[in-house]
């Protein structure tokens, strides 16, 4: 009982970067843009979101800061896609370079740093709650916060005047164009929104899941997170499941060590997230018929009302 | 209803001197036309008139060089289709504006940003049926847009300017993708909108219909309009088309008599589906002689592409057996088997027959490689030259020779070099898929003179929606409906062929199941 | 009020503006940076300058880095013409270097010498090409989108490296050194110039040739066009698609492979810590700096392989983080990207009741 609560607080907790990241991968590609820019935007979002939360000495900031750092690229990602129409694959991975780049050229004096971090909530009269008591007391507030982004994407998508504009800006911009919908204004709005979530990904790295930073402290996980957005059938829903398998895998990870047990040996743990992130995106290629109504039709192709 | 020419109205729209070019090219000259209330207003001309053009400077999309346009006798001036809309002005393009991915009523909503936040659908769908309702505009606010018939979503695109009060209402060609029954349906819903007090401008160039639907033709030659009638005013269809063509129209190619000879090539219980699942063609039977041209025929949609496709030894895969030269071939040996001497001429010319931005030379290679190489070695010297070769004995109109980029071409010069290309061959069976579709006429007469030429020593099969298309060249005709060829009729006997028009609508009578194998 | 592009009239890719178009932004972008950690942009600039090219040595140095660039700048431009994003060169290149190695640790010894380079150069190869292999069986086989397996594939080779280096085969002698043994001296490709440059300049060399010729003018070349301009038109030409993915996603591995092999006998000697340290990125703005162009693609690579030493050289002497040489190559790319829309196109402000045709 005690290693099931163990590992199911282990993948709570290490989700929340690849659940952000992915939502707002998704958002941008319902728009219609590609954004390859994750990873890159994770790395500057948990400097800026760790530099700003320690010289600020407020968590708020931080996470403002690490929303704004990221959210630039964002900006520039989108300009390049939305006016100049260039290639959105090179251009991602353009900006996924220059933030690597970035966040370890300015990151360096900070290094080994200590700063703010969230704390998980426990300690509290939460440790004496019945059942989940043990499970929530090693989260932190902002994890936590993450899932409440899922519902609410859900609802954006569905039920609201945006996430139809977003819809049929991603399935068919010449359709939604001659309807009135603003298409350039939306998919800026996308892009920016994937970035600012990439942005509070990282910073949730390194705000609250190892308080620190590190260079490349990111290992991947933008990648994952935009493989994971194939796996959710660009579903909110399905994106929660893909994040919660990645946090999975870890845990087991976290756990094998813990434990000493060594089923497994430990570099082909490490290696299994991202091995799995192939094999799941093969899964949903192979099995799934495509799923009509959620592939974005217009995903990575530029628009443009002349043509 | 009485006729604007008795009517004391002022005219709703007026078009004075409305001129547009795009780079060396003059669209329209000096336009003057006048539109009155309520009325049903054709305008008449050819591919490259200059129709759609002025059209779309009435709908906003453009803006005309020089020129007034009047709105209920004040000028207006459109910067994009919305400021046409919102002062009533609405337009349906040839190519429906919808998103196929959203269901009808989230299609109704795009662009009606208005106050909440939230989407009321139901209200929406309420909505939608009362306007349904008032128009005979049937159609199901739920289900998503990809279900649809082209003549469902030509009435979501009506229901989408009607929902935003248009007067003025604007057709690209309406007709073109309809079945000749939703081809009535849809006039009926134009003479009621017209009851209704909406003014209707339609684009065509089919004769025909101007003359069953329109109060007042309007003529467009070369980007000028030269001249507006009532069809009382007509004397006959031959002079409404010198009007169009501007010299005596020469579409009656001369065909001789098949003189067919033995079976070339022929189907024997083909059938496919598609990923997922879906029938796309079934329980077909065809022979194709040599001599002869066959025309499948059909609404497009019901499996015609497919078949021909499986036909050339393409996707989709088929059950089956085709037999070539006496010779039987299941799907996998058919599909694999190189075909020297087939050819296949897709509807596709800009991105399946051609690659765009690879030169003549290049795209002549295409499917010309075999004899151009040594072992590896592409010999592209050789090739540059036979390219040359054909484009002057086929009187292809290139810019720079066999270095000119596939889409430097027209697309009627584009489309010979194709068939030259294919043709230089020397095939025994030609499957040629909407060989003229966008064409002009000029170059949809070469390409029919090139395909009757064939006919002397190959088998033909000719895949056209275009009926004008089919009776002018071919000598049977398969009309298909639903994956299924329903009959085989003779273009000879005017008893049969008679019988195509309401056969591709899917109405199969007695006589038509039993039709003879002519 | 909105952002138009534009066509422009005459569209000619003039050299010295499009330069000064891509080259102004990115010195731009590194000075704000060199201001923003405090040191003089200026200066900085001439450290790298004279890091790169100020002698004999650095300028062998530059050539030394540009060999593994070339070979993955190769890979990516090959699979980019048939519309393959071949974003695995990292661990390709990493896989080509532990097939080496390996080799050169348990099997060169009972070899005659002669035989030894060969084998090591299609070991290299090999390995680069088997870790390229899953991802080409995948696309070709179910459309599996190669940008993310072959990403995917990255860490695991490091992982594998990794793995290897500090296990099984870790130099038993090497007092925790984190690496494999020294090679046999057969196993060392051959240096020249009495510098580092080695055997791999000509391999890379020949590869951009044959990759020219064989792309340009034979009928594999002329498929693979077609195939990555127009699929629609390759499958009307009985152009077998997937087959061609596979093999070119092999030929970039393998070129990927090799110059892993080319780092780990011509320089390390060893598999040690530092063969992961990026050529498989930088290979994808190499290529694209090239335009795809095979001939194109040795001289890019020299540039970037300036950039990177010039970098190190800033690191050794002023103290300033070599990622700076980073940032300059995503910057580069950027306005590589901007620079071909606008050497065609401009951008001009329009009011909303203007229109263009």
């Amino acid at each position: 009982m005690d290693d099931l609560i163990f590992i199911v607080a282990i993948t709570l907790k290490s989700s929340p970067a690849v659940l952000l990241a992915s939502l707002g991968e998704l958002i941008s590609e319902r728009g219609g843009i590609l954004n390859l820019g994750v990873e890159g935007m994770m790395l500057v979002g948990a400097l800026a979101g760790f530099v700003t939360a320690r010289q600020s000495a407020s968590l708020a900031l931080g996470l403002c800061g690490a929303m704004a750092a990221a959210g630039l690229l964002a900006l520039l990602h989108a300009f390049l896609c939305v006016h100049l129409r260039a290639d959105q694959v090179i251009s991602g991975l353009a900006v996924t370079i220059l933030g690597t780049g970035l966040s370890s050229f300015l990151g360096r004096p900070f290094i080994g740093q200590t700063g703010l971090h969230f704390s998980s909530i426990g300690g509290t009269w939460i440790d004496g709650l019945p059942l989940i008591g043990p499970l929530l007391a090693q989260q932190n507030l902002f994890g936590l916060l993450c899932l409440a982004a899922v519902p609410a994407l859900m609802y954006l998508l569905g039920r609201t005047w945006l996430g139809l504009y977003i819809r049929a800006a991603g399935q068919d911009p010449a359709a939604a164009d001659a309807a009135g919908v603003p298409v350039a204004a939306i998919r800026y709005g996308c892009t920016l929104f994937g970035g600012c979530m990439a942005g509070l990904a990282g910073a949730y790295l390194s705000l609250a899941y190892t308080p620190g930073w590190k260079e490349g402290m990111t290992g991947g996980q933008g990648w994952i997170a935009i493989a994971m957005v194939i796996f959710a059938t660009w579903h909110p829903l399905r994106a929660l499941l893909g994040a919660l398998l990645f946090g999975l895998l870890n845990a087991l990870q976290f756990y094998f060590q813990a434990t000493g047990i060594e089923l497994i040996p430990a570099y082909i743990l490490h290696m299994l997230p991202y091995l799995l992130t192939v094999g799941v995106l093969v899964l949903v290629t192979v099995l799934e018929k495509p799923v009509l109504g959620s592939v974005p039709g217009a995903l990575g192709k530029p628009f443009s009302r002349e043509e | 209803m009485s006729l604007p020419s008795s009517a004391p109205a002022a005219p709703i729209l007026e078009l004075d001197g409305i001129s547009k070019r795009f780079g060396p090219v003059v669209a329209n000259r000096r336009i003057q036309l006048k539109v009155y209330p309520g009325e049903i207003h054709a305008v008449l001309g050819e591919n490259g008139a200059g129709k759609s053009t002025l059209m779309s400077i009435l709908a906003g999309r453009y803006r005309p060089d020089t020129g007034r346009i009047l709105l209920d006798g004040q000028p207006v001036s459109f910067a994009s289709p919305a400021q046409a809309l919102a002062r009533g002005i609405g337009m349906v393009y040839q190519r429906f504006m919808l998103v196929d991915a959203l269901s009808v009523v989230e299609n109704l909503l795009l662009g009606h940003a208005r106050g909440r936040f939230r989407l009321d659908i139901d209200a929406a769908c309420r909505k939608i049926a009362s306007f349904s309702q008032a128009y005979g505009l049937a159609v199901d606010p739920r289900k998503t847009v990809r279900q649809l018939s082209m003549g469902e979503r030509q009435r979501v695109e009506i229901l989408k300017l009607l929902l935003r009060q248009a007067r003025i209402l604007i057709f690209d060609e309406p007709t073109a993708v309809l079945a000749p029954p939703e081809v009535e349906s849809f006039f009926r819903v134009l003479r009621r909108l017209s009851r209704k007090g909406h003014t209707i401008l339609f684009i065509t160039h089919k004769l025909e219909e101007v003359l069953q639907m329109a109060q007042r033709i309007s003529i467009m030659r070369q980007g000028a309009l030269v001249a507006t009638l009532t069809p009382r005013q007509v004397s006959s269809r031959r002079e409404l088309a010198r009007l169009m063509v501007g010299r005596e129209i020469v579409l009656n190619v001369h065909k001789q008599p098949s003189n067919a000879g033995e079976v070339i090539l022929a189907a024997e219980g083909l059938r496919a589906r598609d990923d997922t699942g879906q029938v796309l063609f079934e329980d077909i039977r065809l022979h194709l002689k040599k001599g002869e041209i066959l025309a499948l025929t059909g609404v497009a949609g019901n499996g015609q592409s497919p078949l021909a496709a499986a036909l050339a030894g393409m996707p989709p895969a088929f059950e089956g057996r085709i037999t070539y030269r006496g010779r039987p071939f299941e799907n996998s040996r058919w599909q694999r088997r190189p075909k020297p001497n087939m050819v296949y001429i897709p509807e596709d010319r800009h991105t399946t027959a051609s690659v765009g931005p690879l030169s003549l030379t290049d795209n002549f290679l295409l499917t010309r490689l075999k004899n151009f190489r040594r072992q590896a070695h592409l010999a592209r010297g050789r090739a540059r030259l036979a390219t040359g070769d054909i484009l002057t004995r086929y009187g292809i109109n290139a810019p720079a020779g066999p270095q000119s980029l596939a889409r430097q071409l027209s697309g009627g010069n584009l489309q010979k070099f194709i068939l030259a290309r294919e043709l230089d061959r020397r095939p025994d069976v030609i499957i040629a898929e909407s060989p003229t579709s966008g064409l002009d006429v000029r170059a949809t007469e070469e390409i029919w003179r090139l395909l009757l030429q064939q006919r002397e020593q190959a088998g033909v099969l000719l895949v056209s929606g275009d009926l004008r298309e089919v009776l002018a060249l071919a000598d049977r005709v398969a009309v298909m409906f639903r994956g299924r060829i329903l009959a085989t009729l003779s273009t000879a006997r005017a008893e049969q062929v008679a019988r195509i028009g309401l056969l591709m609508a899917g109405v199969p009578e007695k006589a038509n199941r039993h039709a003879i194998e002519a | 009020m909105r952002l138009k592009l534009e066509k422009k009239a005459h569209s000619g890719l003039r050299i010295v503006p499009l330069t000064l178009m891509i080259a102004a932004p990115v010195l731009l972008a590194g000075a704000v940076l060199f201001e923003a950690v405090g040191a003089d942009p200026l200066a900085a600039y001439a450290v790298m300058l004279q890091g790169a090219l100020g002698n004999w040595f650095n300028c062998s140095e530059v050539l030394v880095k540009a060999i593994p660039l070339m070979l993955t700048g190769l890979a990516v431009a090959v699979a980019a013409r048939m519309q393959l994003w071949n974003i695995g060169c990292e661990g390709q290149l990493v896989c080509g270097g532990i097939f080496a190695a390996g080799f050169a640790l348990y099997a060169a010894d009972a070899l005659p010498a002669p035989a030894v380079i060969p084998i090591l150069i299609l070991a290299g190869f090999a390995g680069g090409a088997l870790w390229a292999l899953i991802p080409a069986l995948l696309k070709a086989r179910w459309n599996v989108n190669e940008i993310i397996s072959t990403l995917m594939f990255n860490y695991v080779a490091v992982i594998l490296m990794q793995h290897l280096y500090f296990g099984p085969w870790r130099d038993p002698m090497g007092r925790g050194f984190p690496g494999t043994a020294m090679f046999v001296r057969s196993a060392w490709l051959p240096r020249f110039f009495h510098t580092r440059i080695h055997l791999g300049l000509f391999i890379a060399l020949g590869a951009a040739l044959l990759l020219y010729y064989s792309l340009g003018h034979t009928t594999w070349g002329y498929r693979v066009t077609v195939i990555g301009l127009s699929p629609q038109a390759a499958r009307y030409a009985n152009f077998d698609a997937g087959r061609q993915q596979i093999a070119v996603l092999l030929i970039s591995g393998g070129l990927a492979g090799l110059a892993g092999m080319g780092e780990v006998c011509g320089i390390h000697l060893r598999l040690q810590q530092g063969l992961a340290v990026g050529y498989g990125y930088d290979g994808i703005i190499v290529a694209f700096l090239a335009y795809l162009n095979p001939l194109a693609v040795p001289l890019v690579a020299l540039l970037l392989a300036g950039l990177i030493v010039g970098g190190e050289q800033l690191q050794a002497v002023a103290h300033l983080p070599a990622s700076i040489s980073m940032v300059l190559e995503g910057c580069l790319l950027l306005a590589i990207l901007a620079a071909t829309v606008f050497s065609t196109h401009r951008l001009r402000i329009v009011r909303d009741d203007e229109e263009g045709p």
